[in-house]
């Protein structure tokens, strides 16, 4: 069948510069917390994005406190909405918290629906908070973005979970994906790892206990717990870097 | 605006397809379209002749066929069509807003109806659209 849908995409993300996709290989490493606090620190110097594309588990909504009201006039004018100068669009923004239980081909027309009609204005960096895996979630971004799309692994320290980082890193690679770096999380600075597959780590993030108690009070962790942004540094930098140079 | 943007993102397939010669003149392009996409035909039609009269593509006939959408449970094997789904959203979902935005998501991102809908008879969330899920492109007429 005559694939049309990628004209749409490139369309609507003309005025992107770059898209720097953050990935894990498991579920429950921290991935939507390190890219959402990347976007939160990059949009102070940087024209930024934010798309919550793990249409199963959408939560960057959570972090940021931000709550949809489900009413528009017109939802393709309405979004991607602004929160605090951070250009934003997640799932939520359609369905609320209900559940999304897509399967088998339309879970590829959603990813797709939504990279279609989301028209993101000028934008120096946008952000995507992936859906855990190595599917067609990860392919399709990668495929019709290939021009502007690098990626950052997310992964906890443990040997289990840095096997399936290490193959998310083969895979990316593969797909001909550049890896920019991995983020360690819930990771003491002690510990002794400096790659994952062959992706150097470019940040260590330890357990933040002011995160689960700011998010508990309804407040965002970004603004509410100095040391987070302290812990993202090295990879709020490095991307900006990247984006500037 | 979604349609004027599947107009364009179709006119712009067609053109590839003649700059890389996998046909040499198109006459007629024959476009599936899902109800439960509701687009609003007559804004698609005309979208795609201006869109397609920009690019020097006016002779192109598009014939646009309306395509009935049929769902079928995988629990309790009951199929039902999307006339059954806007008559049970409109009872349950009583204010009018949310309805709006319910099914503007659903003409955006099909696969929303997966969200908002359940089989009406056993309530399931595990069905299948048997046909008329998006907007696809059905037939090229032309020469190669």
């Amino acid at each position: 069948m005559l694939d049309f849908r990628k004209y749409a995409i490139s369309s609507a993300f003309r005025r992107v510069k770059k898209v720097v996709a953050v990935c894990s290989g498991k579920g429950g490493v921290g991935k939507s917390f390190i890219a959402t606090g990347l976007a939160w620190y990059l949009k102070d110097s940087l024209r930024t994005g934010l798309l919550d594309l793990d249409i199963y588990g959408f939560s960057t909504h959570r972090f940021l406190c931000y709550v949809p009201n489900l009413r528009y006039e017109s939802i393709e004018e309405a979004v991607p909405v602004q929160i605090d100068g951070l250009v934003y669009f997640s799932p939520v923004l359609l369905i609320g918290d209900r559940p999304f239980p897509v399967r088998g081909s339309y879970r590829e027309k959603t990813v797709l629906d939504i990279l279609s009609f989301v028209e993101w204005p000028e934008l120096d960096v946008l952000i995507i908070d992936m859906p855990p895996g190595t599917g067609d979630e990860v392919i399709l971004p990668c495929r019709y973005l290939a021009e502007k799309i690098s990626t950052i692994v997310v992964t906890l320290p443990d040997p289990i979970s840095l096997d399936v980082a290490s193959r998310l890193v083969m895979l990316l690679k593969e797909i001909g994906v550049q890896t920019l770096g991995a983020v360690l999380n819930m990771c003491d600075s002690s510990v002794n790892i400096e790659k994952v597959g062959d992706v150097i780590v470019v940040a260590k993030v330890p357990h933040i206990h002011c995160v689960v108690s700011s998010l508990a009070q309804g407040r965002n962790p970004y603004v509410a717990c100095p040391e987070v942004r302290e812990y993202l540094k090295p990879i709020v930098e490095y991307v900006r870097r990247l984006v500037t140079d | 605006m979604h349609e004027w943007s599947l107009a364009y993102s179709i006119v712009s397939a067609l053109l590839d397809l003649l700059r890389e010669g996998k046909v040499k003149k198109i006459r007629k392009v024959v476009i599936e379209v899902g109800k439960l996409v509701q687009i609003d035909l007559d804004i698609f039609r005309q979208a795609l002749q201006e869109v397609a009269g920009l690019h020097n593509l006016q002779d192109v006939e598009f014939e646009i066929q309306e395509v009935e959408t049929r769902f079928r449970c995988s629990r309790c094997g009951y199929v039902w069509t999307w006339r059954d789904v806007l008559n049970k959203l409109a009872e349950e979902i009583q204010d009018p807003e949310l309805r709006k935005t319910c099914l503007e998501s659903i003409h955006l991102v099909p696969a929303a109806v997966f969200a908002y809908a359940r089989c009406p008879a056993c309530g399931s969330p595990d069905y299948e659209v048997i046909e008329g899920f998006d907007v696809k492109i059905g037939k090229i007429v032309g020469e190669v």
